[in-house]
């Protein structure tokens, strides 16, 4: 195996003296774990025992050769050794989430089914390219080194906001918008998050550029156009910069980074409420999601007949309206009612087909169920100790959370917003896919979470004094940024 | 001394040990060497694989703090681990008291 002939080499040329016995043995203790990223971490640690253990010996009087060897002896076999420590450090799948996922991708396909025409089988017939491609880029990123989204943050950042272009260049056009872009506005999330972490210890400055990063990628999904996905990037980019400032990951005063932040967003937000106040368009939009007018909201009408109708469990009753063919007028069947009235009852209106056709219990269990998808990324997000996991998990959790959101308000017919799908469950083809690679980053980010360890240079740089006494020379280093408390 | 006696309480020593404040290993060998007189020279190899076992299963927290020009690791007891050292300290007062019974009540039968 690769790793094992890399350790070999390592000991081979660890070369002669003190330094190179330490070595031999750490090299020869890591070579047993057998998981890379845990390798460094124990190897820093062994390195620095060992090296302190010889320096304490020497002090108090033995030869150097004989503090290594009594060091290293006094350590202990090194395979046995190795062997204990590759059993603890094993990367752990996060089973609950994984099972919350597939319990989802599950649900989808049985409400989908619900409200169409097809049988479940030619359902999934027709779902099984998406299906495989999804669980494909799940397993992908899954087993992908989530810290490339870091170490290659800008050019993840650049070949996102490109990729969303080209798309819209070549993209076919659903209702004016360009369908594949919208998918990619989805992946836009990962990039900022690598872009705010990349900004790490720069302070003001730091947040200045991240602020330009989510400007950036709020026009490019502005082109599509999509209003609400340009919003949606926008909440998740001020939603990453609120938590790294208030982590301390800026480095600078925190008030100072506030204010840097949202005084552009207030004044931002101020704009465009004034530029909606003042279009006829969009204030028609938002006033006749309240007036529930047949003409200018159908779906929210619908919804609300379909839902005052319904029972807690069991098929709800329908209006009488309901029960005529909308374009001949004839009598229908009620099974076939919801399918003619209510525009994507197995897409965008899925919930509400299941509150009328299962109840409000079923449709709380289903909404509950990517609500607990949600809150478990939440709780191994919080443990998150590195930076970048911590970000990217955020970022994908931010998403979920505002589709979620905007989901339940279109389906009780606030439609202002334009309907994204409900993660994994309402959203099938290349939806699906991209909702399935998303939860494989989040995934891979609790995976090896646990070992990513951040560099901290700019952070301790920034503790060191400008003026330093040693050994009677004193230096004075004017290139040393001071850090404010 | 006995091995076995000394691994059993292995974890109750170190758990004692960061009770009382964060250490990092180097710092726990040689506090237990020094406080035990070197009654036990715990070996470091069976150190390390133990403190990332109890940090895994959420009994420790670790932070990395630099010194001396080296990077250190430092351990800390969870709340968890504060339960368990507690849980140790009581099993172990338990089993110290049952020993000194059981030596104690034999002087009262041996002269019979």
């Amino acid at each position: 195996m690769l790793w094992r002939k890399k350790a070999g080499e390592a000991i081979k040329n660890a070369g002669e003296g003190a330094a190179g016995e330490v070595e031999q043995y750490v090299q020869s203790v890591c070579s047993q774990i057998r998981f890379a990223k845990a390798r460094d971490a124990v190897a820093v640690e062994l390195r620095t025992h060992l090296e302190e253990q010889v320096e304490a010996d020497i002090k108090r009087g033995e030869a150097q050769d004989e503090a290594v060897r009594n060091a290293i002896r006094s350590m202990g076999d090194p395979i046995a050794v190795g062997t204990e420590l590759d059993r603890t450090h094993r990367p752990k799948p996060a089973w609950g989430l994984i099972a919350l996922t597939v319990l989802c991708i599950g649900i989808g396909f049985f409400c989908q089914q619900l409200g169409s025409e097809m049988s479940l089988r030619a359902l999934l017939s027709t779902q099984l390219a998406s299906l495989i491609v999804g669980t494909l880029a799940m397993a992908g990123a899954y087993f992908l080194d989530f810290t490339l989204i870091g170490k290659h943050a800008g050019k993840l950042f650049a070949l996102l906001l490109l990729g969303l272009v080209a798309l819209l260049l070549i993209s076919p056009r659903l209702w004016g918008r360009s369908v594949y872009a919208l998918y990619m506005a989805l992946l836009l999330p990962l990039g900022i998050a690598g872009m705010v972490y990349k900004m790490r210890g720069r302070g003001i400055r730091g947040v200045l550029l991240s602020g330009v990063c989510t400007v950036a990628a709020m026009l490019a999904v502005s082109l599509i156009p999509s209003f609400t996905s340009m919003t949606l990037v926008f909440i998740v980019g001020v939603a990453l910069m609120t938590a790294a400032i208030a982590k301390g990951w800026y480095g600078g005063k925190k008030w100072a980074e506030l204010l840097t932040l949202y005084i552009p967003v207030v004044i931002g937000v101020t704009l465009v409420a004034i530029d909606i106040a003042g279009s006829e368009y969009r204030t028609a939009r938002i006033s006749s999601t309240f007036t529930m007018d047949p003409q200018l909201n159908y779906t929210g009408y619908v919804s609300r007949q379909l839902m005052e109708g319904a029972k807690l469990v069991g098929t709800g009753s329908l209006p009488l309206d309901m029960m005529h063919h909308p374009a001949t007028g004839a009598a229908i069947d009620a099974s076939q009612a919801v399918r003619l009235w209510l525009p994507g009852a197995w897409t965008d209106y899925l919930l509400v087909n299941v509150i009328h056709s299962l109840g409000w219990l079923p449709c709380a269990a289903i909404v509950g169920a990517i609500l607990a998808l949600v809150a478990c990324a939440y709780r191994l997000c919080r443990r998150q100790k590195n930076v970048l996991g911590y970000l990217v998990s955020l970022a994908v959790i931010c998403t979920f959370i505002l589709e979620i959101v905007v989901y339940l308000c279109n389906s009780v017919g606030i439609h202002f917003v334009t309907q994204l799908t409900l993660p994994l469950i309402s959203g099938g083809g290349w939806y699906l896919v991209v909702h399935m690679a998303l939860m494989g980053v989040l995934l891979s980010t609790f995976r090896t979470g646990k070992w990513v360890r951040d560099a901290a240079p700019r952070e301790e740089i920034r503790k060191r004094s400008r003026i330093a006494w040693d050994q009677g020379r004193l230096t004075i280093d004017f290139s040393i940024r001071r850090a404010k408390a | 001394m006995d091995k076995n006696l000394v691994t059993g309480s292995a974890a109750l020593l170190v758990l004692s040990l960061l009770g009382e404040k964060d250490r990092y290993g180097y710092e726990m060998i040689d506090t237990l060497a020094k406080r035990s007189d070197d009654t036990f020279a715990f070996k470091a190899g069976t150190l390390y694989p133990m403190l990332h076992t109890m940090e895994q299963q959420g009994m420790l927290s670790s932070y990395e703090r630099s010194a001396d020009g080296r990077l250190r690791k430092y351990y800390q007891l969870t709340r968890k681990g504060r339960g368990l050292l507690s849980e140790k300290r009581k099993e172990w007062e338990a089993y110290q008291k049952a020993i000194q019974r059981v030596l104690e009540g034999g002087a009262g039968y041996a002269m019979a």
